[in-house]
């Protein structure tokens, strides 16, 4: 095989150095930078995959494909593939230490700062599990790796602090029945909640909070080739909205929640704004053996598990442009590893972004 | 004990749904699905190589949606789906002690949202059995003489499980009790697409493995002579590929893992059932489905070989 000089194939056509006698796949084995490097000096600059440095890997979104969960959903970039579940479970608000003096203390301040009860009471509650053979250094059997736990965080980040979820939309109901002396023994242990009481002895029903749903975001990667938190972020948000809640009722003689079935009294659940996690990595030859002196460096869009390894410098960024009057928001804006991005290319990741951001809105908006 | 590792819920815990329908005098009860096959007809399956490019081999599988009620919320039953990633064959550890044959671990993991509790993030003892159970039937095909100091994992997520019984009729709804009739569907399930999976990942095995699942199921009373054939005297049906949701009262179970060629079986695994003849058509039944569910198989990877010496030109 070596021995013969071999047609340069359809993804490496675009290399320069064609005077060596491996195919393409032996030197991208054997010199991956200087590979890349040779293909993004190419005019017009092309990256191993056939891509430009600015393209993203299209995507592929499937919805509402899993039985047991109230909104799924499976999306694949190139080759990576997440598949998220959103589950509803209930926990009652008896089963909250300290409930009362958070419900009061967000009631106080409502208005002036966000409620940030879904933080506190912990209801949206992601997790990522890498352990399922999605790739060779992924095995099962083993406690979340530090990659691992990096995702859920930034998910659960950019879900809570993000304010994706309202709490009112995840709050159970339930008109109390004020008739004087009779609920006084049922409720000794929920102190605050009497305090209030006595304020509203005069209405025959009050809405009180009895439970919340706690939504359960399980993520799985089936097939890990780069660029992980992009597919990950959309399949939540997309899980998310395709969430349905059941009308979800308290029985006061059974002390429960009690849900109903039927699909027309559930609904939705709200999804607040469209925001949408790009990622870059900058090429930097410099740092590579035999490419000193290559000054240039490269932005790179939805990196490949190759670029992955090259690239050290990621900038991630979360945009949202579903509100017109406010234009492009920027959620999210993370750094690291590198020293090479400057506000011009941070310009270029955003404007970069918007572009990605109007593709996935055109697959999301729909749900 | 929280995970430190992972996100946890509420301190104070939480609970699964409490659906109306599943207390007792509530209305609204949906009613039990009920087989519309014939009792040889198996679900079509799906299976597709390659789902996992990064894995030296994988494939993923899926049984036939069952059809979902336009009123309620709730699933009436799963369909399975699974996907397997093979890695390997590659180096065993330096620690690890020499090995003459090839070294294979399976892995068998329920996603959280895979049946209608909700599954823990640990492997629990059915899933261990389970991978222990699949090692078994692929030991029993791949040529191990031919990988020594090798290893090969063979990593299976289950997306969507079996159910063990129809839900609606328990107090919480499936959520009690673990390792029932559902386990038989998703081990033969494991083993079809594993095999596939092998193939995909070019490990050398003597043959295609698949597997199939019989099930002995009591008749209903005075509905015992429409079909004299099948009745086996203890007033039982066998059934190929049942859907424990759509049956009242299995008796016995039996999953295989059948290599055709050489009409061995590498797994075989049997619960219920008193008398030997009852067994012996249990097996009957399991061989058959296996047999069924290799035609699926060889039609797969012929696929996949055109795929990949398409490819290679």
């Amino acid at each position: 095989m070596a021995t013969t000089i071999q047609k340069p194939s359809a993804s490496s056509s675009s290399t320069t150095t064609t005077t060596t006698t491996f195919p393409a796949s032996v030197f991208r084995a054997l010199t991956p930078a200087a590979y890349l490097h040779a293909h993004l000096t190419h005019s017009p600059p092309i990256r191993p995959s056939t891509r430009a440095p600015s393209d993203f890997r299209p995507p592929v979104l499937n919805t509402n494909s899993l039985s047991h969960s109230a909104g799924s959903a499976v999306v694949r970039t190139g080759d990576t593939a997440v598949v998220v579940g959103v589950r509803p479970e209930i926990v009652g608000v008896k089963d909250i230490p300290g409930h009362a003096e958070i419900l009061k203390a967000s009631q106080e301040s409502a208005g002036e700062a966000q409620d940030d009860r879904v933080e506190k009471l912990g209801l949206v509650v992601p997790n990522v599990e890498l352990a399922t053979g999605c790739a060779g250094s992924q095995i099962p059997g083993t406690a979340p790796t530090r990659a691992a736990q990096r995702l859920a965080w930034r998910v659960r980040e950019g879900l809570v602090g993000g304010g994706v979820v309202d709490v009112e939309d995840l709050e159970i109901m339930w008109d109390r029945p004020v008739i004087g002396d009779e609920e006084s023994s049922e409720e000794e242990e929920e102190d605050g909640a009497m305090e209030m009481e006595e304020e509203n002895k005069k209405v025959k029903t009050r809405g009180e909070v009895v439970g919340y749903f706690v939504l359960y975001v399980d993520i799985l990667v089936i097939s890990l080739a780069g660029t992980p938190f992009d597919s990950i972020w959309a399949a939540t948000l997309a899980a998310l909205r395709t969430t349905v809640l059941p009308k979800a009722v308290y029985d006061p003689e059974l002390e429960m929640v009690v849900c109903s079935p039927l699909k027309e009294e559930a609904r939705r659940l709200n999804v607040k704004g469209m925001p949408i996690a790009c990622t870059f990595r900058v090429f930097e030859p410099s740092r590579f053996k035999g490419l000193k002196d290559e000054k240039k460096t490269w932005l790179l869009a939805d990196p490949d598990e190759m670029e992955e390894e090259l690239c050290s410098e990621e900038i991630s960024a979360v945009v949202d442009c579903s509100n017109a009057k406010l234009g492009t928001q920027i959620r999210k804006l993370e750094k690291t590893g590198g020293w090479v991005m400057g506000a011009e290319e941070m310009e270029q990741v955003i404007e970069s972004s918007e572009k990605r951001w109007a593709e996935w809105n055109g697959l999301l908006e729909e749900l | 004990m929280a995970d430190r590792r992972r996100n946890n819920g509420p301190p104070g815990g939480s609970k699964p749904l409490l659906y109306s329908c599943m207390i007792k005098s509530a209305p609204n009860k949906p009613t039990r699905p009920t087989r519309t096959r014939k009792p040889d007809e198996l679900r079509k399956i799906y299976l597709k190589t390659g789902i996992t490019p990064p894995a030296s081999g994988s494939a993923y599988l899926e049984l036939e949606s069952p059809h979902h009620s336009p009123t309620f919320l709730l699933p009436s039953s799963s369909a399975l789906k699974l996907s397997v990633a093979v890695h390997g064959p590659r180096p065993l550890a330096r620690s690890a002690a020499y090995s003459p044959h090839l070294a294979l671990s399976c892995y068998v993991k329920f996603t959280p949202f895979a049946t209608r509790h909700r599954r823990g993030y640990l492997r629990d003892p059915t899933e261990k059995d389970l991978s222990t159970q699949l090692e078994t039937a692929l030991r029993g095909v791949i040529i191990g003489e031919r990988y020594p100091k090798t290893g090969v994992d063979v990593c299976v997520t289950i997306l969507e499980g079996e159910e063990d019984r129809w839900w609606a009729e328990e107090p919480l709804g499936g959520a009690a009790s673990v390792g029932g009739w559902g386990l038989f569907g998703v081990l033969a399930g494991c083993v079809t697409a594993a095999s596939a999976a092998l193939v995909d990942a070019g490990i050398d095995c003597i043959d295609l493995v698949s597997g199939g699942v019989a099930a002995l199921v009591a008749r209903p009373l005075g509905n015992g002579d429409d079909d004299g054939k099948r009745d086996d005297g203890v007033g039982g049906e066998v059934v190929l590929d049942p859907n424990p949701t759509e049956h009242e009262n299995i008796v016995a179970a039996c999953v295989v893992a059948y290599v055709a060629s050489k009409d061995e079986v590498t797994l075989l695994w049997l619960r219920g059932g008193s008398s030997s003849e009852t067994s012996e058509k249990l097996m009957d039944g399991a061989v058959s489905a296996a047999l069924a569910s290799r035609g699926v198989l060889e039609e797969a990877l012929k696929e996949t070989a055109l795929l990949k010496f398409s490819e290679e030109d």
